[in-house]
Parts: C-alpha cells; structure tokens; sequence
C-alpha cells in the first residue's frame, strides 16, 4: 500500500504532485478513489475520477469523513456522490477514517472486485486477515455449493 | 504434540493445495464409485449411500483415536453430520433438476455458442459416425441448459483461481488533497513504524511514485527498508 499525494494543489508543486499520483496510480494494481463526503463531487474531483478510471485499473471509491455529515443527510450525500461519478449507490463506500469505521467494508470491496489482491491484504494487514480469511472461505463455500447444485440430469 | 498455531510456511503452499485436492478427490471417489461400477443408477445410490456411511464411521472413528476422543461416538458423530450433509446436498440438487428441461438435440446445444462457432461444429458433428453422436448426446444432456448458468458457473471458477493463484499486491489511494488519504492509509496498515504523517497542506514530499516507501515493513525488501525510513521524514 503507498499512500499518494494529493492532485489538485496549484502551482509547479502541485503539477508535479498530480503527475505523481497519476503515476504512481499507473502502476497500481488496485486503486481506492478516495473523496471527502462534505466536499463532494465537483469538477476538479470528477476530471479525477476521469483521468484514474482511462488507466483501466480496477477499483472502488470511498467517500471518507462520513462522521462529518448528518446521519439523516448521509444517504442524499451517497447518491449524490454517485450520481455525480456516474456510479450505483453500493459502489460507494462511506468511510470514516478517523475512528476506523467502515474500513473492513473497504477491504471486502476490494476482495470482491480484484480477487488475485485478497492473499497480499491478508499478509500485509494482520489486523483484516480473519475477516478477508472469512470472505474467501464463504466465497469458496458458495462457488463450491453452486457448482454442486448445478441442475445435472 | 504440540498444538500451537504456527506460522504457515509460504513454500509449502503447493504441496498444502495438492494434498488437500487429491484427498478431496479421493474422498469424492467413495460415493461416485457405484456409479462408475453399477449401470442401474437406483442400486448405485444405495451402494453409494451405504458406501459413504461406513466411510464415514471409519473416518471418524480414527478421528476419534488420534485426537484423544471417544472413537465409537466420534464414528457416529460423523456419520450423523456427514449423512445429513449429504441429504441435504442430494435433496436440493433432485429439488432444483426436476424443474430442470433436459436438453437432448445438437442443435440446442449448439444455441449456446456464438453463431460464429455453429458452422464449424455442424462440420464436426456431420462427420461424426451415428453411435459417436449418440454418445456425445448423451454427454451433453447432462449440461445445464441454461447457458447463462454455465457463464456464471465459469466466471465464479475463474474468480475463485484468481484469489487462489493471484499475486497482486501494489494499492494505491489517489484523491485531492485534505481528502483523509493518510488518514485512511494510517487507519489501515496500523503498525506505528508504518504510519505516515500529512503535511499541514497535503503535499506529500520526497517520495517517488511507486517506491517501496509506504508499503508496510513486513513485507518490504530488506534493502528498501533503509530508504523508506529516509523518505519517511516529512517536510
């Protein structure tokens, strides 16, 4: 995991930094699209999404600082956020990363979408590795259960 | 004997998958066998049933020996459970394929392939002797008819030998700046010697894209560590 920095600062740094980031996202195999819930999705955060989706890499997007927004205005953030990235509601997953909330449904997400990354999570992130341990035993549990009721005459 | 936990050994991961594979088609092999061996599919089931439950009362009954239990309560524990699980799995299947149409012609077969694919298999089948397409019909009715079943089936496959077989490991977090991306990384890796610190503007300084710098120690190469430390001191 390699944290990136930020692509919209101003000036010759921040230029540099957006190139970084969007190499440094070039070489991913996975990518977490994070977004801030009470910014939102505006341009700058769309030409973004834009830019990282043409890479072709799989990912999923987290809208982060939902303890910041109003539990009754959470689900209307939700849509918007997804409206706005042209995405369905469930693949965006709110976040709050400072009290952690959220985070094993991150790793779960990636799970789901790029299998071939659940034994590197499990090795890099002890604290994850039951719960990714868990996902890939019902996972096999489940492909293992529909092959077996497969109709055969 | 100890029974700690230990730390599996990432080489032995080849000889783990064949052992348990071919155990798994072994132990598949009892209740299939009267199948293979009777030609009337009735007095099969009952050689495979009886077959699978003194396989069970074996099995546990050694189980019951080696782990310090009672073997004769082990042996009908385990045919209990392994008996209804089958039960279960037999009366579900008979459930599900007596809804299910059988699919007895070529040509309905053939519907579920590209038509690309159709010209060339017709050639096939036309040169094909009466006995080998009736062979090959009886093969192809014991397919599910339904083909967007068989993708399915294909795509969780594939899916579950992608996360057997997989090897990718590099993640990345790109977002506009003060969006909580170190917050997020931080909250992840959890380690202390890990941890990233943000800079009062977001701006991430002196770490080239891709490096080694954030990815955890425990599976950092041994000479990156050194310079991951170095890029570790935030302007």
């Amino acid at each position: 995991m390699v944290d990136t920095p930020g692509t919209d600062a101003v000036g010759s740094l921040g230029e540099h930094e957006h190139a970084l980031a969007l190499q440094a996202a070039g070489q991913a195999d996975f990518l977490i699209l994070v977004y801030d819930a009470i910014q939102g999705i505006k341009r700058t955060e769309l030409e973004l999404f834009h830019e990282l989706a043409a890479l072709k890499k799989p990912f999923i997007v987290v809208l982060n600082k939902i303890d910041l927004v109003k539990q009754k205005d959470l689900n209307s953030v939700l849509s918007q956020a997804a409206a706005n990235l042209g995405l369905e509601l469930e693949q965006v997953i709110p976040v709050a990363a400072k009290d952690g909330k959220n985070l094993a449904k991150v790793l779960l997400a990636i799970a789901a979408t790029e299998p071939e990354m659940v034994a590197a999570l499990g090795q890099a992130l002890p604290e994850y590795r039951w719960q990714l341990a868990w996902h890939a035993i019902v996972r096999a549990a489940s492909i293992s259960a529909a092959v077996a009721l497969a109709p055969l005459r | 004997m100890s029974w700690d936990l230990k730390k599996p050994d990432p080489k032995r991961a080849l000889k783990s998958a064949l052992t348990i594979g071919i155990s798994y088609i072994i132990g598949g092999l009892i209740p299939l066998a009267p199948y293979m061996l009777i030609s009337n599919a009735g007095s099969a089931l009952l050689f495979s049933v009886v077959f699978t439950l003194l396989a069970l009362l074996v099995f546990g009954y050694v189980k019951g020996r080696f782990t310090g239990g009672h073997p004769i309560r082990s042996a009908l524990q385990t045919a209990l459970i392994g008996g209804l699980a089958a039960a279960a799995a037999f009366g579900l299947a008979k459930l599900i394929s007596n809804k299910q149409a059988s699919m007895s012609q070529f040509d309905e077969f053939l519907d579920l392939f590209p038509q690309m694919c159709r010209i060339p298999w017709h050639t096939v089948w036309n040169a094909l002797g009466s006995n080998e397409q009736n062979r090959f019909l009886g093969l192809i009715s014991a397919i599910p008819t339904d083909a967007g079943l068989i993708k399915g089936l294909i795509k969780l496959s594939t899916s579950q030998v992608r996360q057997t077989f997989g090897h990718k490991h590099a993640v990345r977090h790109p977002g506009t700046a003060n969006v909580g991306k170190s917050t997020l990384y931080n909250q992840l890796v959890r380690s202390k010697q890990d941890r990233r610190g943000g800079s009062p503007a977001g701006h991430h300084q002196g770490n080239p894209p891709g490096d080694a710098a954030f990815l955890p120690w425990w599976i950092r190469p041994a000479p990156m560590r050194s310079a991951a430390w170095a890029s570790m001191s935030m302007p």
